[in-house]
């Protein structure tokens, strides 16, 4: 069976500093799992995320379904982190998951854009927002919007960069637990970066610890035992 | 011509890129010294440079680091004084360069006209079809290259038909007054939308509205029809704003 997602020797130097931001990175995560990506600030997992994604430029290898990312970006939902959005744009939330179905292919969409879209707001908990202007929604309601573009057209592999972010903790456990859900019932996977490991524990299959290059990858309890705890977190 | 580049305007204004149409008409200058310096027809030479810094702009950008608008900043002067050295080498009066300077619709030929027609066409069905992905690209560039919009081949398109929109533009308000028809309607409209469908249909009537009446108002008094569209839009963006601060306060 072949991976979700393959990498090989990934790496991603900036060309100021000339130091290796993200450093020799080989996994692969099997269909049907989640993985999520933990490290203290700065250790590279929101660039190992863009590295995936092609957002920047790298070296080494990258297959999601065994062709090149950027073949597959209809099959991915993204999540971005400390999304910025400009406060004077004249754009409602059902307009904005109508652009972004702009290059979507799948049957649904394609069909019914409308009900899609409602759709995945109701499994964000925003149907609420449908008529609302994006510059309105707090940080909360934007992270849950956000989320919602990124499940409407039903991709196979959702990459989120730390989609608590911005949430109260109710929130947070219902956005891990609507992912859980979606892996479980739509056969997707799912690549996480998050800060909190209690959801990390309770939430992942896999789990990548990466401080520039990979401290730990495997199994819940193997890779983020204690001692690679003490070495990512010395002061916690 | 009023109803392509309120379209076109609509993007500029989102991409928070006002200054860039202004700073490629400031540097067309430098194609219509090129043209009336080498004897071709200054629209040709015009649209060739104008699409050629709209193109090098973003690769300068890129390797550069800069941010735009220290780019943008910086081209402005240095191209158009480029334009104004090249004039400085010819002798006497030159009548088309108060014509691209100011501009005027009256000296618009039937060559032009077709020109221009040809171009609208071409622009409005672009941005039709892409609307979509463009406005996408606006709000998040990241966003929409994971949503599959390929960013740079369009970003490249765009480009391309602003420098000539740019240029078909100049000809009617003027390098000086280039963005009055292409960043004012939308910003007008964007001070009381509170969607994408409003500013889709207010910017083109508010365009359309500015265009006429500040024609009438050349025509009747015998003033330059550039300024007088240009300070008509000045007055209704006063307005809208004024209105806008007032309805949110009451």
């Amino acid at each position: 069976m072949k991976a979700a997602v393959e990498v090989k020797k990934l790496s991603v130097t900036y060309p100021k500093i000339k130091q290796a931001v993200v450093s020799d990175v080989s996994f692969s995560l099997p269909k049907g799992k989640i993985l999520m990506i933990v490290g203290p600030n700065g250790s590279g997992k929101s660039t190992l995320v863009k590295a995936i994604l092609g957002l920047v430029e790298s070296r080494g290898q990258v297959q999601v379904f065994g062709h090149k990312v950027e073949q597959e970006y209809h099959q991915i939902g993204y999540l971005p982190q400390n999304f910025s959005f400009d406060t004077s744009f004249p754009i409602t939330v059902e307009e904005f998951l109508n652009i972004s179905l702009a290059e979507c292919s799948c049957e649904e969409c394609l069909r019914d854009p409308k009900n899609s879209i409602k759709k995945a707001l109701t499994q964000v908990g925003a149907q609420k927002l449908l008529s609302s202007m994006m510059s309105e929604l707090s940080g909360g309601q934007m992270q849950r919007v956000l989320l919602a573009k990124s499940i409407v057209h039903s991709p196979k592999l959702l990459i989120l960069d730390e989609p608590e972010a911005g949430i109260d903790h109710a929130g947070e456990e219902s956005i891990f637990s609507l992912v859980s859900q979606m892996v479980k019932e739509s056969h997707m996977t799912a690549i996480l970066v998050s800060h909190d490991l209690d959801y990390v524990k309770k939430y992942a299959d896999l789990v990548l610890v990466i401080n520039k290059k990979i401290i730990s990858y495997g199994p819940v309890g193997s890779a983020l035992s204690s001692q690679v705890i003490k070495k990512i977190y010395p002061h916690e | 011509m009023a109803l392509v580049t309120s379209f076109m305007g609509i993007h500029v204004v989102l991409r928070r890129s006002s200054f860039y149409p202004d700073a490629i008409a400031h540097a067309s200058l430098t194609g219509v010294a090129l043209g009336l310096l080498l004897a071709v027809n200054p629209l040709i030479t015009t649209v060739i440079f104008a699409v050629f810094i709209a193109l090098a702009l973003p690769l300068f950008q890129k390797s550069s680091k800069l941010p735009l608008d220290n780019l943008l900043g910086s081209l402005l002067p240095s191209a158009m004084a480029l334009g104004v050295l090249l004039l400085a080498l010819m002798p006497g009066y030159q009548p088309e360069l108060i014509s691209f300077l100011f501009g005027n619709i009256l000296t618009i030929g039937l060559t032009e006209l077709y020109w221009l027609v040809a171009l609208t066409l071409v622009v409005l069905y672009f941005l039709f079809v892409f609307r979509k992905q463009l406005i996408l690209i606006s709000i998040n560039k990241d966003l929409a290259k994971t949503s599959g919009v390929k960013v740079e081949r369009l970003e490249i398109v765009f480009s391309v038909l602003l420098a000539m929109t740019v240029v078909a533009a100049l000809q009617i308000v003027g390098i000086i007054l280039v963005n009055a028809l292409l960043v004012m309607p939308a910003t007008i409209a964007r001070t009381k939308a509170r969607s994408l469908k409003t500013m889709y249909v207010a910017t083109p009537i508010i365009s359309l509205l500015t265009v006429f009446f500040g024609l009438l108002i050349s025509a009747n008094y015998n003033l330059p029809s550039g300024p007088a569209i240009a300070v008509l839009a000045g007055v209704a963006l006063l307005l809208s704003v004024v209105l806008a601060k007032v309805g949110a306060t009451n």
